[in-house]
């Protein structure tokens, strides 16, 4: 049950980027999730997050996200979801960018009995200064 | 008599209630007991990382504990990490790593923990000119009443190197 609870939550994430739509990612994190992307501050707090995935939008949008090797432990209040992503994304007036690396992100089950996303970290398994 | 039976009607339900919310003593995990172990299993890590110590690193993780480390595919199981820490530290001669917890906090299941932090990598390079700052987060499960690094992932802070020249 809390996977299939959690599993919905990725679903609804990878919807919410692939349709650029920051409010709808804002709705799937905790008031005070982290977001933590590389080569960039903390991010901290849902309006914060909202911020943040607003202004990737309006740099390059979403083309495509996909996720493979995807692991999901659920242990009490807590669920850990790691895989590998590929992030398409759209630069204003470029070319497609194909953005590789490896996440792990930490759900935490509300009092509510829902699940939310608490953290996010990624990194870049392309070759250095091939972007993140 | 009409207050005493109004008592003796609400009284066995309020212990009822009282008897199901409470666990049963023993069961509830040792929160500061089980956070001072991990704490304990990530100060063996730090030495051994501190001492360039591949082998000692890869004993920390579980046997099917994944590390992320940038610009490289996963690293899974100790062997792979041991394998993966003896080449960096043969490219680089005067790596180290240092990382300080943020926190940590343990699930109500009492088997599984989340820490994060920061790290400072310095001596990178062959003559150790390079650093790197970053976040990480580790995973903790616990294997046969051992804390054991589940999922370990690291990620810059640092500005985005430039395009390599070719």
């Amino acid at each position: 049950m809390s996977r299939d609870r959690i599993d919905a939550v990725h679903l609804a994430w990878l919807d919410a980027m692939r349709t650029n739509d920051a409010d709808a990612l804002g709705r799937l994190v905790t008031e005070d999730a982290v977001l933590m992307p590389p080569h960039e501050a903390l991010v901290v707090g849902r309006s914060a997050i909202i911020e943040w995935f607003a202004a990737v939008v309006r740099q390059a949008r979403t083309a495509d996200v996909k996720v493979s090797q995807r692991e999901v432990i659920v242990a009490g209040n807590y669920g850990i979801e790691r895989g590998s992503y590929v992030w398409t994304v759209s630069p204003a007036g470029g070319s497609p960018v194909e953005l590789r690396g490896n996440f792990l992100a930490i759900h935490q089950q509300q009092f509510d009995g829902e699940w939310k996303l608490t953290r996010n970290i990624w990194n870049s398994t392309l070759p250095v200064g091939a972007g993140t | 008599m009409r207050l005493l039976s109004a008592c003796s009607v609400v009284l066995p339900i309020l212990v009822l209630a009282c008897s199901q919310s409470t666990p049963a003593p023993g069961s509830r995990p040792d929160f500061a007991a089980e956070e001072k172990a991990i704490r304990e299993a990530d100060a063996r890590w730090l030495k051994a990382a501190q001492a360039r110590d591949a082998a000692g690193e890869a004993a920390i993780f579980a046997s099917d504990g994944v590390a992320y480390r940038e610009h490289v595919d996963p690293l899974i199981g100790p062997a792979a990490f041991q394998t993966w820490g003896a080449k960096v530290y043969g490219e680089n001669p005067r790596q180290t790593t240092a990382w300080t917890t943020e926190s940590i906090h343990i699930a109500d299941s009492g088997d599984l923990a989340i820490e994060t932090g920061e790290y400072h990598t310095t001596g990178i390079g062959a003559n150790g000119e390079r650093e790197d700052k970053g976040r990480f987060v580790t995973v903790w499960k616990k294997v046969d009443g051992e804390w054991k690094v589940a999922h370990d992932i690291g990620s810059t802070t640092m500005p985005e190197a430039p395009p390599e020249k070719k």
